[in-house]
């Protein structure tokens, strides 16, 4: 059959859709195929896909692992440095090809080849031990050891480990890599060793520095000072060392916070003080001036002021030349200040001493011409008339005035001092016994005399003289009453005794301090304490020469004397004395003393204090006076009836009666009788108790020794004189040679010597004496010391050899060397007593 | 575009089985040939034969994925079987149709 155009078309198109189909079919991008009464859906080939496909994955898989792996090796085997995998064991189990050339591993061994086979001998221990915590651990670390390389030396090797873990946790070994540090480790002990050696430098440097300023530190301690640096403006690092601090009286963590430190110094700088330190440090300050130093008042924590010196440097400035940070030293100069102002004031006094002591040799002179003159003419007047009666006052005024010049010359250090060796102690003692008796009743004397040894070189009247001073002027100083203490030590006066600050030679004295509790002085009066002619007491008490001659004695004795004393806490006087050897005097006192004394004569004692009353007879019987005690008025009449008295000494105060009544009703029964007053009350209110109380018949206890025989003989001499008168006229015919070149002065003892009986030539030079002595042979020669060609020393001397036997009277307007004056029989100082200079004729004749 | 192409397209009937791997093949394949074509100048129809099979008899389709590509006259039917990954012979006819449209 033959088909038509349109069937073949549709069958051919049938065909072509059947093949498409098929193909289709066979390419597998069919789903589903549909039947007459439903659809079938297309999965034959979904099992082989599947397979297929695992199958593709898997040959991927392989091909990307060995493509790691490729590219692990060519990683691994490309890098120098050595790579390694160990099993869980330890064992290695791959090498790269670094660490396989470095350590010469071969492959087929690797399995039998663990790290301790390399590892250095020394290091074989340690390193087990690493390696086992290493694998015990399972966790990364470093490890570095000696190990040997190919060539056999061991190296430093540093390896880094990473634990290995399969993807279900389980630990299969270490991958590491390992380096060779041996040159960071050489260089590292290199390093090390240098640090060492540079840290043992810096130790020896650091000590070195820590030494000199140790050094520094005591050098500046020695020094005394105190060290502050400070910035400019002052800020946080201000420093001021604790000596710094010390030296104000505050503990280092007492001192100011910098922010109140530059407030604080002004406040405790001396008022009269201030504006000093701030014209220097704003000097300072702005460059004027190279450095700073300042010498100023400062106030001590206690509250006193202090003195300081203050040294500054700068040690950094700026640009404009001022001051940005600063260094000092302040040093306490208190003491330096004392000692010159100490310095000044026995200046002051060496300066009046000379001063007052030449006033007091001319003086003496002009009084000696007076006192001569005045006693002749007295003598020559109408017994009891006015006139003798007015010469007599100029006589006395003179004695007053000669005693003034004596005290000066005390204090000038230029009067006789008859040296001995005495026990202080003792001496002391009998001082205070007395004091017991005659000062007021409210002062209370107490005595530590500790002194060993005691013994003293001194004139014992002039040290009584010091001591009673102190005491008249304690009691002064007490007017409610109070203790007066009397000590005695031994001390050792070095160079840096606070108290030797006077030329005297360091060594052992004997200290003795008078304290009282009095009301001290201020320091103004303190300063001017020795001052000639300075007293606190109002007009007329007191001569302003007590304390300066106490002075002039202590020194002339080879001592010092200080004064301690504060308002309203009393005064102490300390008393150095050099310590001498050799053994004190029985009668201390009086064996080589002359007090001057009328011989024969009896006392009187009115007192009703039996002790005070005991000790003035006990005095005045050791200066060979009949002495008779009275305790009242009747018991005096009563003595008086039955012995012959010439001087009675009554106390002003007695119980019902008083001094005066005595003085009535015994000078009644003779007129003649001399008559002294005693009183332990203020001077001037006793004086004005009664018109009979004058100045010179009144004495104010406590009184010493030679007060009382200078009274008792000034009462005497003037009731007596008369009668005494005719002593030297037995000397008629003597001759005596008046060597002098004084004419006024010569002349007045030359008339009084005449008017005596004697035959005087007088000399004016040496070499004119000793010519007239061969012409005239004299029996005595009274010579002034100071003479225009020869001395008085070598000219008596020369007496002596040419006129043996001759009695030579030395005699000079004031204190010559005690020694050198032994030339003489007798020695006078001018004005010349004329009792005194009549009973060494009289002893001769 | 004249007034006789706003009224004549090219018409795309995809037979699909569901979601069936060649199925969803076919569908995203023919998108993408349509993505050239404005809007306008083709229309798509997706016909599930798990939905409705009997249109696919109707047009004597017997497997799927299969495309009929026509215009809307009815004029130069053209038929493609599988997947449609090779694409060639529907890009000619696409541009061929167009050109006649």
């Amino acid at each position: 059959m033959k088909m038509t155009d349109p069937e073949y078309k549709n069958l051919k198109a049938q065909l072509a859709s059947s093949e498409a189909i098929i193909s289709a079919l066979k390419k597998n991008e069919v789903d589903a195929v549909i039947g007459e009464r439903s659809v079938s859906v297309v999965r034959l080939k979904e099992v082989e896909e599947e397979l297929m496909k695992a199958k593709q994955l898997a040959e991927d898989q392989a091909a990307k692992l060995r493509e790691s792996e490729a590219r692990f090796r060519a990683l691994a085997d490309g890098t120098p440095v050595s790579i390694w995998v160990t099993d869980k064991e330890g064992k290695l189990c791959f090498v790269n090809k670094a660490c396989a050339e470095y350590f010469r591993l071969k492959a087929d061994s690797l399995g039998s080849v663990t790290s301790e086979d390399f590892i250095h001998p020394d290091d074989k221990d340690q390193f087990i031990e690493s390696w086992k915590n290493v694998f015990t651990k399972k966790e990364p670390c470093v490890l570095t050891a000696r190990l040997k390389r190919a060539d056999g030396l061991y190296c430093w090797i540093e390896s880094r480990l990473q634990p290995r873990f399969s993807e279900n946790c389980e630990f299969l070994g270490f991958a590491g890599s390992s380096i060779d540090v041996t040159e960071k480790k050489l260089a590292q002990e290199a390093l090390q060793k240098e640090q060492g050696n540079l840290r043992q430098l810096l130790d020896k440097q650091t000590e070195d520095l820590r030494r000199k300023k140790a050094q520094l530190a005591a050098a500046v301690d020695a020094s005394g000072g105190g060290i502050y640096e400070h910035s400019v403006p002052i800020g946080p690092e201000l420093f001021v060392s604790r000596r710094y601090a010390e030296i104000l009286g505050y503990a280092p963590e007492e001192m100011p916070h910098w922010k109140e430190y530059k407030n604080w110094i002004q406040e405790h700088v001396h008022p009269d003080d201030k504006e000093q330190l701030l014209s220097s440090y704003n000097k300072f300050i702005s460059g004027e001036t190279e450095s700073y130093e300042v010498e100023l008042r400062f106030k001590h924590k206690r509250g006193e002021w202090i003195y300081v010196q203050s040294f500054s440097k700068a040690l950094e400035r700026d640009t404009d030349g001022r001051v940005t940070h600063l260094v000092g030293i302040m040093q306490d100069i208190t003491k330096r200040k004392e000692m010159e102002q100490q310095i000044l004031n026995a200046q002051k006094m060496e300066a009046v001493g000379q001063l007052s002591g030449g006033i007091a040799h001319d003086f003496n002179n002009m009084l000696q011409i007076i006192t001569g003159y005045s006693a002749k003419l007295a003598r020559q007047l109408p017994e009891g008339s006015d006139l003798q009666t007015e010469v007599k006052h100029i006589k006395n005024a003179a004695r007053s005035a000669a005693y003034l010049t004596k005290q000066l010359l005390a204090f000038s250090r230029k009067q006789i001092l008859r040296n001995q060796v005495i026990s202080l102690n003792k001496t002391l003692k009998r001082i205070v016994s007395m004091l017991t008796h005659s000062l007021r009743e409210d002062v209370q004397i107490h005595a530590e005399l500790l002194a060993s040894p005691d013994r003293v070189k001194v004139d014992p009247v002039q040290i009584e003289q010091v001591f009673m001073n102190m005491a008249v002027n304690a009691q002064k100083a007490m007017p409610h009453g109070g203790n007066l203490v009397f000590r005695t030590e031994k001390v050792e006066l070095e160079e840096d005794h606070p108290d030797k600050k006077d030329s005297v030679p360091k060594g052992d004295y004997i200290m003795v301090s008078v304290s009282d509790t009095g009301c001290g002085m201020d320091s103004d009066t303190l300063e001017k304490i020795f001052d000639p002619f300075f007293t606190t007491r109002s007009g007329g008490q007191g001569t302003g020469l007590g304390l300066s001659s106490a002075y002039g004695i202590v020194r002339q004795s080879g001592g010092i004397i200080r004064c301690y004393s504060q308002p309203g806490e009393g005064t102490t006087f300390k008393i150095y004395l050099p310590v001498t050897e050799g053994k004190a005097k029985k009668n201390q006192k009086h064996e080589e003393v002359l007090y001057p004394i009328i011989t024969g004569k009896s006392v009187l004692i009115v007192e009703d204090n039996i002790h005070a009353r005991q000790f003035t007879a006990e005095e005045l019987e050791e200066l060979d006076y009949t002495v008779y005690q009275a305790g009242t008025l009747s018991q005096a009449e009563e003595i008086f009836e039955e012995n012959t008295i010439d001087l009675v000494i009554s106390d002003i105060v007695l119980p019902g009666e008083d001094g005066v009544e005595v003085y009535k009703s015994l000078t009644e029964k003779k007129p003649e009788l001399a008559f002294l007053f005693m009183t332990g009350y203020d001077l001037d209110q006793s004086l004005k108790e009664h018109e009979l109380i004058e100045r010179e018949n009144l004495l104010s206890k406590p009184f010493t020794t030679e007060e009382l025989a200078q009274y008792v003989y000034n009462a005497l001499s003037e009731k007596y004189e008369q009668k005494e008168e005719g002593v030297l006229s037995q000397k008629t015919g003597k001759k005596v040679l008046l060597i002098d070149d004084d004419q006024v002065a010569a002349e007045g003892l030359s008339f009084l010597l005449e008017d005596e009986g004697f035959m005087v030539e007088r000399a004016r030079t040496g070499k004119e004496a000793l010519k007239k002595a061969v012409e005239f042979t004299p029996n005595f020669v009274v010579t002034d010391i100071k003479l225009p060609d020869i001395n008085g020393y070598t000219l008596a001397e020369k007496l002596k050899q040419s006129l043996p036997g001759v009695k030579i009277i030395g005699c000079s307007g004031f204190q010559e060397d005690d020694e050198r004056s032994q030339a003489f029989d007798k020695f006078f100082i001018k004005p010349i007593d004329l009792k005194e200079f009549q009973k060494v004729f009289s002893k001769d004749i | 575009m004249s007034k006789a192409a706003e009224q004549e397209k090219l018409l795309f009937k995809l037979f699909v089985a569901g979601e069936e791997p060649n199925s969803v093949i076919a569908k995203k394949k023919l998108y993408e040939l349509c993505d050239e074509i404005p809007e306008e100048e083709r229309e798509i129809l997706i016909i599930d034969v798990y939905q409705d099979y009997s249109v696919a008899l109707e047009e004597g389709i017997v497997i799927t994925p299969t495309l009929i590509a026509s215009r809307s006259d009815k004029q130069d039917r053209m038929v493609f079987f599988g997947n449609l990954q090779k694409s060639n012979q529907i890009e000619y006819y696409m541009k061929k149709g167009r050109k006649k449209l």
